[in-house]
């Protein structure tokens, strides 16, 4: 999965950056303030598409330098949830 | 399972195709109780055609659906496709009715499906009978993740509950693969498959709802279903439960690419059907075909039916060498090839003038398949739907795949590398933003050598294409993440359109450069090439231009020449079983 493109991203991300970083890239796609996106509501339910969760998962692994499943925003169905499976995989590569 | 058919005389050819044209031969003789006139008569009492689904029997048709390992002959898309294409090309309520319904039920199956699945449903189309598959709600189109009817399961299995609207062979079939809800909370893993085999459903649980009368395909038995408290085994799930919407985008890549080629038999009977009249008819004391705004349409119609095979064959091939990419080219493709057929059989249809309108006489088959091939346009995906899809991954797109990175493999283009089988276990629900077709285009470009008149329009308009990528990339590296769902603008759209030109356009250049040395010397003819590059609209919602003068004329010539010696105007050239009328 490497690519020139891709600049892997060393630096310590925390819960929370993490949580406010995707929340933006969520509210952008739903168009709604980040504020309102509570991180244990299922983010279908704000209406995140699900062919475009499949995009932001890639946008994620570009940001942080990961390989993830391409389904894991479907298994992992709030930014909490999300959260959590993202730490597990930088932990796991570290 | 080895098939048992003759083999065909030209290795070139795929012969279980040219034995489907043997066994139902020429279609305009009508005296053929397999021909135009049979399958008209069944068309208009909205029947299936009963001696043509005898004769798929005979011939063993479902066997093509499936896979060798479960006994069955489906080992190359490219093959399925030529061989349905000699189906479709006479009556596409048999592609669809006898054939493809069954197809798509259990591509599902393979792709996900345990190996118990597998042999059961290989069992019944091995044995002639029907699989249908059951995903449309009339609610919610192609919203398949809004989809209401439900299986849920319990302590003791499963609970069906709700209806299903305009499914084929719903009332004919053995079994039914349903999408259903197996989960009440909204998002992508709610969904599964459900392999429902109607002897195992109780009495009174499930019942019909009448038949959906049709515009096309008046013959397809279009039927609904509704379940109440219906109990099913668990077992009944196909794969694990939760995975039907990502099983869906896996195995609707083949039958997007697939279903959507087959369709340009149609437009070989369409052209076929139209030349045969022109060349017939007297206008102003002339041959109709010789009026030159007749030749023009006919030659574009050519390249036309060129460009539509040369970019399904190219996706075909995708699926068996590099699986990861093609769920953006099944999208294309079905995108793509739908819009050039339907407008180009509505061409056609302004040259016949009147006699397109006929039911009756020698070109009825006409309004039939203008009829029929409409559903190219929203059955299986709409043509939307498929934009949809490519939209979320335009930015990506930009970013890895579009400004730099390798070229596809030879492979793909070159039709004497042999296809592994069909790797129904990777498949991929997202290419990731990553494809290597449009970037074949700008190498293939620059390998070409000599400056005759056909390579400079191959030239002109691949660079054209060239610099539009260059263009998308810049353009969509910047599209702003509200653009890229179901509510982008109609801008937005378009640029799924402009994309689409370019993976096109590569298969086109990288076709031809890649069969230099095929058996058949049109191949190698960079006119083909560059009258198929000529018909694409660069700008969004425009007419294709009229090929420029030579290279009309080659294409006019090509056209002629096919149609007198009764072979298809296909990209691979086959014999037909269709005999010219007698000369006057």
């Amino acid at each position: 999965m490497s690519s020139p493109i891709i600049e892997k991203n060393n630096q310590d991300h925390s819960p929370e950056e993490l949580t406010g970083w995707l929340k933006e890239r969520i509210a952008e796609h739903v168009q709604l303030p980040a504020a309102e996106i509570d991180p244990d509501v299922p983010l279908a339910n704000y209406g995140l598409d699900s062919l475009y969760a499949l995009t932001v998962v890639t946008e994620i692994e570009e940001h942080l330098g990961l390989t993830l499943e391409p389904t894991v925003m479907w298994d992992a169905p709030t930014l909490n949830a999300l959260v959590e499976v993202i730490r597990a995989e930088l932990a796991h590569a570290a | 399972m080895k098939t048992q058919l003759p083999a065909a005389p030209d290795a070139v050819a795929p012969h279980r195709a040219d034995a489907m044209e043997r066994l139902f031969g020429d279609p305009r003789d009508p005296g053929n109780p397999l021909g135009f006139t049979q399958i008209l008569a069944a068309d208009e009492r909205a029947e299936m055609f009963a001696a043509g689904e005898q004769a798929l029997d005979a011939y063993g048709l479902n066997a093509e659906f499936v896979p060798p390992q479960y006994g069955g002959r489906l080992t190359r898309l490219d093959e399925l496709i030529e061989i349905m294409r000699s189906v479709y090309r006479r009556d596409p309520c048999l592609g669809l009715g006898y054939g493809v319904s069954s197809f798509i039920a259990s591509v599902n199956i393979w792709t996900a499906g345990n190996d118990e699945h597998c042999r059961q449903v290989a069992g019944m189309l091995l044995d002639n009978r029907k699989v249908s598959v059951a995903y449309h709600e009339l609610a919610h189109g192609n919203d398949m993740a809004g989809t209401e009817f439900e299986a849920m399961p319990g302590p003791d299995g499963l609970l069906l509950n709700g209806r299903k609207e305009i499914i084929t062979n719903l009332q004919r079939s053995d079994a039914v693969v349903m999408f259903a809800r197996t989960d009440a909370r909204p998002g992508p893993r709610s969904h599964s498959q459900i392999l429902v085999d109607k002897s195992r459903i109780p009495d009174g649980r499930m019942r019909y709802l009448p038949r959906f009368p049709s515009v096309g395909m008046r013959g397809v038995q279009l039927g609904g279903v509704e379940f109440d408290d219906c109990p099913l085994p668990a077992d009944s799930v196909v794969g694990r439960q939760g995975l039907g919407l990502e099983t869906a985008l896996k195995s609707f890549q083949i039958t997007r690419t697939t279903l959507v080629a087959m369709f340009t038999g149609m437009l070989d009977t369409g052209l076929r059907t139209t030349l045969r009249h022109l060349k017939s008819r007297k206008l102003y004391g002339r041959t109709a075909a010789d009026i030159p705004q007749v030749r023009s349409v006919l030659a574009g119609v050519h390249a036309d039916l060129l460009l539509c095979e040369a970019f399904s064959t190219v996706a075909a091939r995708a699926i068996h060498l590099v699986p990861a990419e093609t769920g953006i080219y099944a999208q294309a493709v079905k995108f793509f090839v739908s819009k050039v057929l339907m407008d180009a059989m509505h061409r056609l249809s302004t040259l016949l003038g009147a006699h397109f309108y006929m039911r009756e006489g020698d070109n009825a088959i006409f309004q039939k398949l203008l009829r029929d091939i409409q559903p190219a346009g929203f059955g299986h995906a709409a043509r939307a739907a498929c934009q949809v899809s490519l939209l979320p991954q335009l930015s990506l797109l930009a970013k890895r795949s579009w400004r730099d990175g390798p070229a596809a493999p030879a492979d793909l283009f070159r039709l004497d590398a042999d296809l592994p089988g069909i790797p129904f276990d990777r498949l991929t629900v997202s290419a990731g933003g990553r494809e290597r077709l449009s970037r074949s285009l700008a190498p293939g470009l620059d390998a070409i050598t000599g400056r005759d008149h056909e390579r400079r329009e191959i030239h002109r308009v691949g660079q054209q294409l060239t610099a539009e990528l260059a263009l998308l990339a810049e353009e969509c590296a910047a599209i702003p993440a509200s653009e890229l769902s179901v509510a982008a603008s109609s801008a937005s759209y378009d640029l799924t359109h402009r994309y689409v030109n370019v993976l096109v356009g590569a298969s086109c250049v990288e076709l031809w450069r890649n069969n230099q040395h095929h058996p058949d010397p049109f191949f190698a003819d960079p006119a083909w090439a560059a009258a198929a590059l000529n018909r694409l609209t660069l700008r969004p919602g425009t007419r294709p231009e009229n090929l420029p003068g030579p290279l009309e004329q080659r294409l006019f010539d090509e056209l002629l020449e096919r149609y007198e010696s009764s072979t298809s105007f296909g990209l691979v050239r086959r014999q037909l079983a269709d005999r010219l009328p007698k000369e006057n």
